[in-house]
């Protein structure tokens, strides 16, 4: 089991770099873009085989940050693309990654019914 | 290029150093000490979630999946709450980068336009940010997908 | 041939001198707790106002403060023949909305937070003009309401800069009148379009500052008076980075002497209310006009004031399109005679 405190020092080094972007960079990136720059970011270190060793050492410190996610579905497709070939490509990934994007999708609709912004 | 057009773009680069002496820069090393921190506990909290649902004998890819729902869960509940975008202006990245801050981005614009009705308000908004998100994430993982398939064919 | 009352490039002098009768100043919580509390007319509490969205709000509020100023005039709303006013929304709704239960002839305008000196300059041209002997000229704006048009949800956990704004939940109006007694507006100064290339919506204040230095430029070289001529210049809402800049340029572009110089923006809240870079809004000038800076005309501490309100004439679409931020500043003169 990895333990907590390297799960800190990763996560929290992910964010850190994540800060640092957003500080020292044009002010036009917003959140959204972060997201998208780290799913992506994710999914290509993971293809490279660089993700895997981050997530050995960090455990959630690597796999809950949204490199992660794309750390999950880049290593969902290419186990079944070992599998499946071509098929693989396209239903690997998500099959992978289903169970956070329904909870993401569902909990997001369910809090967004409940709840009202407070501004 | 016109004589007035490259006044106009002197006038523009001058300008514009004269703002970039004016306009106050964030304030980084405290925006990283906060963004790690909170960051970094928020890891804890899924590590936390993993390490007991190993110990009560889950796979670590079922662990890490439920790690990810409960994580998406406690997110989307304190964004219902109002608690999420407050953590957010001290927190920066700190509470972006983690799937929590993805559940962020999926309940505001839900919640924020829902008197626009639950189909083209909740509905539709929920994805401005999560729907450009997964999409370059699929992307990002088919291309993979085909490369591996190249490289080895 | 020159036109009779126009003065210079783009400014005008009145020749009987619309005089402000009636004015009113409505705000939201935020700007209740700030400096100016005892000086506006209604603080409310609740975002909502009672109404079930934010637009709805905002509708509320800008109709609330017209009426206000219409009742505090000893008016009904039939008196007034017509009403100017405008807001930060698409198809400026908040201002239609309220208007449709007003009653009265509708003039809707759109200058981003430049609007109350626009509406201003505009009604007392048309009452100077002898279109109209009463008219009503307002603007406001609503927190809520513009996050979600022009930014983020509300709820999103964003990070805001030093140099952004907050926009501020607040509405003015005032009645314009060729007779009565109060304060009146002298001469207006129509702003052009100036964009310098700044492009960062977090830093409207850097967009507008030279717009609002252009047109006060021009006021000054129009009307030929001195710089130190009014007790107060005050800006819209060019916030504190906005207003440093102002200074800057003042003294670049020889405005000297040094005018008495400052701006809604910085003025609006307390540095403790955790506003960054000050307040931003129609309704953060409207508010300030028609609840302080009007009081201290009438107590007689300020004679003559020059309003110039700033406005970024951006949307959201030219923003994800990449374009610079264009922005307009009008003056308007107000004078105790």
């Amino acid at each position: 089991m990895v333990p907590l405190y390297m799960a800190f020092l990763v996560g929290g080094a992910l964010c850190l770099i994540g800060q640092l972007i957003m500080d020292l960079t044009k002010p036009s990136i917003t959140p959204g873009h972060i997201l998208i720059g780290y799913i992506t970011g994710g999914a290509i270190l993971s293809g490279l085989g660089l993700y895997q060793p981050l997530v050995q050492i960090g455990g959630a410190g690597a796999t809950v940050p949204l490199s992660g996610f794309g750390h999950l579905l880049t290593q969902g497709t290419l186990k079944a693309v070992e599998q499946k070939g071509i098929l693989g490509a396209f239903s690997g990934g998500v099959e992978a990654a289903a169970g956070g994007i329904v909870a993401a999708v569902v909990f997001g609709y369910v809090m967004a019914v409940i709840f009202n912004p407070k501004g | 290029m016109g004589a007035s057009e490259k006044l106009h773009k002197i006038e523009v680069q001058e300008y514009d150093q004269l703002v970039q002496t004016v306009k106050p820069k964030p304030a980084v090393l405290k925006n990283c000490i906060w963004a790690f921190m909170v960051g970094g506990a928020i890891c804890v909290v899924g590590q936390i979630i993993a390490n007991y649902a190993m110990s009560k004998g889950m796979g670590k890819t079922d662990a890490s999946t439920t790690t990810s729902i409960i994580m998406i869960f406690l997110g989307a509940f304190l964004t219902g709450l109002g608690v999420y975008d407050e953590i957010g202006q001290r927190a920066g990245a700190g509470s972006i980068v983690p799937i929590t801050g993805f559940a962020n981005s999926i309940v505001a614009p839900a919640m924020e336009f829902k008197r626009e009705g639950y189909v083209f308000g909740v509905g539709a908004r929920m994805f401005s940010v999560a729907g450009p998100t997964l999409l370059f994430g699929f992307v990002a993982a088919v291309l993979i997908g085909l490369i591996k398939i190249l490289v080895k064919g | 041939m020159e036109a009779a009352k126009k003065r210079g490039l783009q400014s005008v002098a009145f020749e009987n001198p619309p005089v402000l009768t009636s004015w009113a100043a409505v705000v939201g919580p935020k700007e209740g707790q700030g400096p100016w509390a005892q000086d506006f007319d209604w603080i409310f509490d609740d975002y909502s106002i009672g109404e079930k969205t934010w637009e709805k709000a905002e509708s509320k509020m800008l109709r609330e403060t017209i009426k206000l100023a219409i009742s505090k005039g000893n008016y009904q709303s039939p008196d007034i023949e017509l009403m100017l006013a405008g807001d930060l929304l698409n198809q400026i709704i908040a201002t239609s909305f309220a208007a449709r239960e007003i009653g009265v002839p509708l003039l809707g305008l759109y200058g981003a937070c430049s609007t109350m000196a626009e509406s201003l300059a505009v009604a007392a041209m048309l009452v100077d003009g002898g279109f109209f002997s009463r008219v009503s000229a307002s603007a406001c704006s609503h927190h809520h309401t513009a996050e979600r048009q022009f930014r983020f949800p509300t709820e999103q956990g964003v990070q805001k800069t030093p140099s952004s704004q907050w926009t501020a939940t607040a509405a003015g109006a005032a009645i314009l009148e060729r007779l009565g007694s109060g304060p009146r507006i002298t001469c207006a100064t129509l702003g052009r379009v100036i964009d310098l290339g700044q492009s960062d919506a977090a830093d409207m204040g850097s967009a507008m500052a030279p717009a609002a230095v252009d047109t006060i430029k021009t006021h000054f070289q129009d009307l030929k008076r001195p710089t130190d001529y009014y007790d107060l210049i005050v800006t819209g809402d060019l916030g504190k980075v906005g207003m440093a800049l102002a200074q800057q340029l003042f003294v670049k572009e020889g405005i000297v002497p040094q005018p008495n110089y400052s701006d809604c923006g910085v003025l609006l809240y307390d540095d403790s209310q955790g506003v960054d870079a000050g307040a931003s809004g129609c309704g953060c000038s409207a508010s300030m006009l028609c609840g302080p800076l009007l009081k201290k005309m009438v107590e007689g501490k300020m004679n003559r004031i020059l309003l110039v309100a700033t406005g970024a004439l951006m949307s959201p679409t030219t923003q994800f399109q990449g374009e610079t931020i264009p922005a307009i500043a009008h003056a308007v003169a107000i004078e105790n005679q």
